[in-house]
């Protein structure tokens, strides 16, 4: 159940208990007034007409003499000789009183309707009944309206608690108030605050890394290449090369994961782009062919980084096939492992022994570069178990072209 | 090209002397500079035919010395970035370099890059020996261009440009028809390449010359 629909319930039931516990309280204290009233005034003529009785010898104020239609308990009073009464709130509602008869067995007895006094209180409970039910309601209601102040705003809080830990992480709640709904807002907010500057220093000292190795490793490739052909000097040329592609791949990955960059799209022939990029790679190219509305160079080198991959990781043949804004890359190798397909495009994801080959930034970078150009990279394997990767790419023939062009596009003479 | 001769203006010692011994092996005559003063010294005594101008220099930066050069001379620049940020890059681009190489590179791209440029400067066109379009004339044989009959310098590179777009005048350049006529570039070369080359070659022949087509990329206006 809703926070809201259990304040509300907890609302009401303590409302409904309130006006029960009034309502009883009321009735009673008037039911037991209004018998205590009849009952002495009853009592009070059944004296006078016992004293009327004694002095004159009639019977005046509609009483009788030793009325057998009385009830027993009020008869057995007057033998003993008390002034009584008696209330019978039913069939019919009556109240009787009598006076004993001086020097003589039995009393006066008179009688006189409840029942008016019974349609009284019948007429207060209704109305206490009412106004219990009513109460309720309303406080019901206002503890209803109060319930989804809160939950809405708490609803909101979680909404974007969510945001932060999914795809957000610079949203923030921002709410204001000195209750505790504000100060758990507050410190969510204040949370998301010190993680988004944690992860910003990570990646700002992967970029710093990266940034300050370039100078060593551009001198070191230099100098490799100067040393005299031989096994060593291969080796060494080798590593440097790969060093310099790791420190690339790095600042790459830092540049793109902060968000800096932009892309300039052009009319894509995928077919011709994939075959300039794959020129150089075993790879045979299929499919209908297509063109998108994208940014040629960063749609290559994601291609270019995919197709690496298969070749690297993967087994001939390596398929490029191309389709309508999609490309989709295919080997025929072991696929990817299950920790692949569903962490394959963070940084280092795969193993390091399956890294011995690159520098396993290859898909993370794809995946970052896909995420300018608003391209989806999915990974998968294919039926024989070889690695699939294809990049979708949205529809911006519609939405590009009502937009406003960059200053530098914006008209033929500029 | 035996014997070109290379100014390296680089700041760390051995980036400059591996690249420096590198590219004598090239059989280029290298002459080096560790920073932005003494880079201008070098060029001004040794008049080289190709400057290589790391962007990150104490005291000078790279940007600077650039713009210094292009008041004077019209000289090949390539600059090394060492940051790879975009900002730089295309400063680097304003400041008149005809192109650039982001750190970690390979000297052999180097080479590679310097080679197109001088190629650039030094190409010799057959056929037709003068293109008119508009106020411009170009003299292919001389390499001049003319606008209103002034002589304008461009840069080797701005005049490959300049030459690719007017021979085909009225027809649409994509900017990677243009990286790879021009600058030799396959799918890898930077389209800000172009763009900022052909604000530069607008700037000294006239905006109306060169229209931007959107999404496509340029067109020299047929006279």
């Amino acid at each position: 159940m809703s926070l809201r629909w259990q304040i509300s319930l907890a609302f009401a039931i303590g409302a409904g208990a309130m006006a029960a516990i009034f309502g009883v309280l009321v009735y009673e204290r008037t039911a037991a007034d209004r018998a205590a009233h009849a009952r002495a005034l009853e009592s009070q003529r059944a004296q006078i007409a016992a004293s009327l009785f004694a002095s004159t010898g009639r019977l005046a104020l509609g009483a009788s003499v030793n009325d057998p239609s009385a009830p027993a308990a009020l008869r057995r009073a007057v033998d003993d000789g008390q002034v009584a009464s008696f209330l019978r709130t039913r069939d019919p509602a009556v109240v009787w009183a009598a006076a004993p008869l001086k020097g003589g067995i039995g009393g006066i007895f008179v009688n006189t309707s409840f029942a008016g006094e019974e349609q009284a209180l019948a007429a207060l409970r209704r109305v206490l009944l009412e106004i219990g039910l009513l109460s309720t309601l309303v406080i019901a209601a206002g503890g209803s309206m109060f319930a989804r102040r809160l939950s809405t705003r708490l609803r909101r809080a979680a909404i974007v608690a969510g945001r932060i830990g999914e795809q957000d992480p610079a949203a923030r709640i921002g709410m204001h108030g000195r209750d505790e709904v504000a100060a758990l807002a507050n410190t969510v907010d204040r949370m998301a605050d010190s993680l988004q500057q944690r992860v910003e220093r990570e990646r700002r000292f992967a970029a710093d890394v990266a940034h300050e190795l370039r100078t060593p490793v551009t001198g070191l490739l230099a100098a490799s290449a100067l040393l005299e052909d031989g096994e060593a000097a291969g080796m060494v040329r080798d590593r440097a090369r790969r060093l310099a592609r790791l420190v690339e791949d790095l600042l790459e990955i830092s540049r793109l994961e902060a968000g800096a960059e932009s892309s300039q799209l052009r009319t894509v022939d995928l077919a011709a782009l994939a075959r300039s990029v794959c020129a150089d790679h075993p790879v045979s190219i299929a499919g209908p062919g297509g063109q998108a509305l994208s940014d040629p160079r960063r749609l290559a080198r994601i291609i270019s980084n995919l197709v690496d991959n298969s070749c690297t990781h993967g087994r001939p043949p390596v398929i490029v096939e191309i389709a309508d804004r999609s490309v989709r890359v295919s080997d025929s190798g072991p696929g990817f492992s299950k920790e692949m397909l569903a962490h394959g495009t963070e940084r280092f994801a795969s193993a390091s022994s399956a890294r011995s080959a690159g520098t396993g930034l290859g898909l993370a970078i794809a995946a970052a570069q896909a995420g300018v150009i608003g391209a989806k990279l999915t990974l998968a394997n294919n039926a024989c178990g070889g690695a699939v990767v294809t990049i979708s790419l949205p529809d911006l023939h519609k939405t590009a072209m009502s937009e406003p062009w960059p200053p530098e596009q914006c008209s033929p003479a500029c | 090209m035996p014997g070109t001769r290379v100014l390296l203006v680089e700041d760390d010692a051995v980036i400059r002397r591996a690249t420096e011994l590198a590219l004598r092996r090239e059989r280029f005559a290298v002459s080096v500079a560790c920073d932005g003063l003494e880079g201008l010294a070098a060029f001004e005594s040794g008049r080289p035919e190709v400057v290589v101008l790391d962007v990150m220099l104490p005291g000078l930066d790279g940007v600077s010395v650039c713009r210094l050069l292009r008041a004077e001379s019209e000289v090949p620049v390539v600059m090394l970035s060492a940051r790879g940020d975009p900002v730089d890059v295309v400063r680097g681009l304003e400041a008149g370099a005809d192109d650039y190489l982001s750190k970690p590179f390979e000297v052999a791209v180097l080479v590679a890059r310097l080679r197109a440029v001088l190629r650039r400067a030094s190409s010799a066109r057959s056929g037709s020996s003068t293109l008119q379009s508009g106020h411009l004339s170009v003299d292919l044989d001389g390499a001049e261009v003319r606008a209103d009959g002034e002589v304008v310098a461009l840069t080797p590179t701005e005049y490959r440009l300049l030459v690719d777009l007017l021979e085909h005048a009225g027809r649409v350049r994509s900017r990677e028809a243009l990286l790879q006529s021009v600058w030799g570039y396959d799918w890898t070369g930077d389209p800000r390449l172009v763009d900022v080359h052909v604000q530069r070659l607008r700037a000294k022949i006239g905006r109306e010359s060169i229209e931007t087509v959107r999404g496509m990329g340029y067109k020299a206006v047929r006279a």
